[in-house]
């Protein structure tokens, strides 16, 4: 059982353009098994095509609901798909988060320009947003009717809350993955405490510790 | 006068595009701002619920871009609005990544790569902390990520139930309260 599906995930890697509809269907019911990343050699770079980029992007944004994506995206770029590793996951997103532009939006970008140039940015940037926005006018327009029930508060709180944890099982993950040295963790904490509990300008705490940052991952390796 | 209200979603909304340094939360304060206070075309309560509503439903916050277009120029102003905070400062980032790509397997770049990945796992603490800080949930918000953290930590569950039973437990259970 588990060899089968190995192999379904590796012929699924290499032959993307051979998704029929059969496949879509199950493919959009079905959740990015972690096995296979762990197993799974990191295969030859082949072109991915527009159409599966188009359809992963559209599954991450409609599941990417309460502020999830940043967990959802490296479920199935980096877990289940490999297109590629912690390090340029991590470093993709810290670009998307010092770079004007909305840190989902970004990271699709960079993904979708990594996998296929300018059309597979755009692929994907069309699938992300494409199917939410009608989805949320929907939303809008039927809030309007029910904006007064508490009840439908409470709800949004809790979809939020539980959301937040995926953030956190991600930051967790990429912490374990980068070096156990002692800078790197300190360097992290202030970034946190910095911008979330004192609510510096991100900005300001980016360019005051990235140089910093950088050159201490240089002295670790050249010192 | 619709060609007045496009043109003017365009000049409140590009240049956010541009100041949307870190994502679209710390445009969010300029664009109450703006909308709200100086073009009048939306209320205060207006703008808090159409956030809340991107907040919970699928896809990027950003979004509510789209529904203040939309209730300033109906399906045209939607369009608009989201072409004009989306296009510029993702152009920018396309021709930033390229420039990024062109230097795969420099020294540098592995180095700056891994001096930038703390800053990332700082940061993605940083927006959890924020979003639960936003919530009316107080110390429950709390426990209920770090619940939720810890099953999918310790199970390979689908998120998706885990944000169905969060739903269902605040929106049966808590009204009791």
């Amino acid at each position: 059982m588990e060899h089968c599906t190995r192999r379904g995930a590796i012929a699924r890697y290499c032959k993307p353009a051979m998704v029929s509809r059969a496949d879509c269907t199950s493919y959009w019911l079905a959740r990015p098994s972690r096995q296979m990343s762990r197993m799974t050699p990191r295969p030859s770079p082949e072109p991915v095509s527009l159409p599966l980029i188009a359809l992963v992007f559209s599954r991450i944004g409609v599941l990417s609901f309460g502020g999830g994506l940043i967990a959802w995206m490296h479920r199935e770029a980096v877990e289940a798909r490999r297109w590629l590793n912690d390090q340029e996951f991590l470093s993709g997103l810290a670009i998307c988060q010092v770079l004007p532009g909305g840190n989902m939006v970004n990271m699709s970008l960079y993904l979708g320009v990594r996998l296929r140039g300018a059309l597979g940015a755009m692929t994907a940037i069309i699938g992300l947003v494409g199917l939410p926005i009608l989805i949320v006018i929907a939303i809008a327009a039927v809030y309007a009717k029910f904006d007064t029930l508490r009840s439908l508060h409470l709800v949004l709180d809790g979809i939020a809350a539980a959301a937040v944890g995926m953030n956190i099982t991600t930051g967790i993950k990429a912490a374990r993955r980068n070096s156990r040295a002692l800078a790197p963790i300190a360097i992290a904490g202030s970034v946190f405490a910095a911008v979330g509990i004192f609510h510096w300008p991100m900005l300001a705490v980016v360019a005051g510790l990235a140089p910093l940052s950088i050159a201490l991952a240089w002295r670790s390796r050249h010192g | 006068m619709d060609e007045e209200l496009l043109i003017g979603l365009l000049r409140v909304f590009i240049p956010l595009s541009f100041l949307s340094i870190g994502g679209g939360g710390t445009i969010l304060a300029e664009m109450a701002h703006q909308t709200v206070d100086i073009h009048h075309w939306l209320t205060q309560r207006e703008f808090v619920d159409l956030f809340a509503i991107t907040r919970a439903a699928p896809g990027p916050g950003m979004l509510i871009v789209t529904l203040i277009g939309w209730k300033v120029a109906g399906a045209l102003g939607a369009l608009v609005a989201t072409l004009a905070l989306f296009v510029p400062s993702s152009l920018l980032f396309c021709a930033a990544t390229v420039l990024w790509q062109r230097f795969s397997g420099s020294p540098w770049r592995v180095t700056i790569e891994r001096g930038l990945a703390p800053i990332a796992v700082g940061l993605i603490f940083a927006g959890a902390y924020a979003v639960l800080e936003a919530t009316q949930g107080g110390l429950l918000a709390f426990a209920t990520a770090g619940v939720s953290a810890t099953v999918l930590m310790w199970r390979p569950v689908h998120p998706l139930l885990l944000l169905c039973a969060a739903a269902s437990i605040y929106g049966v259970v808590l009204p009791h309260f």
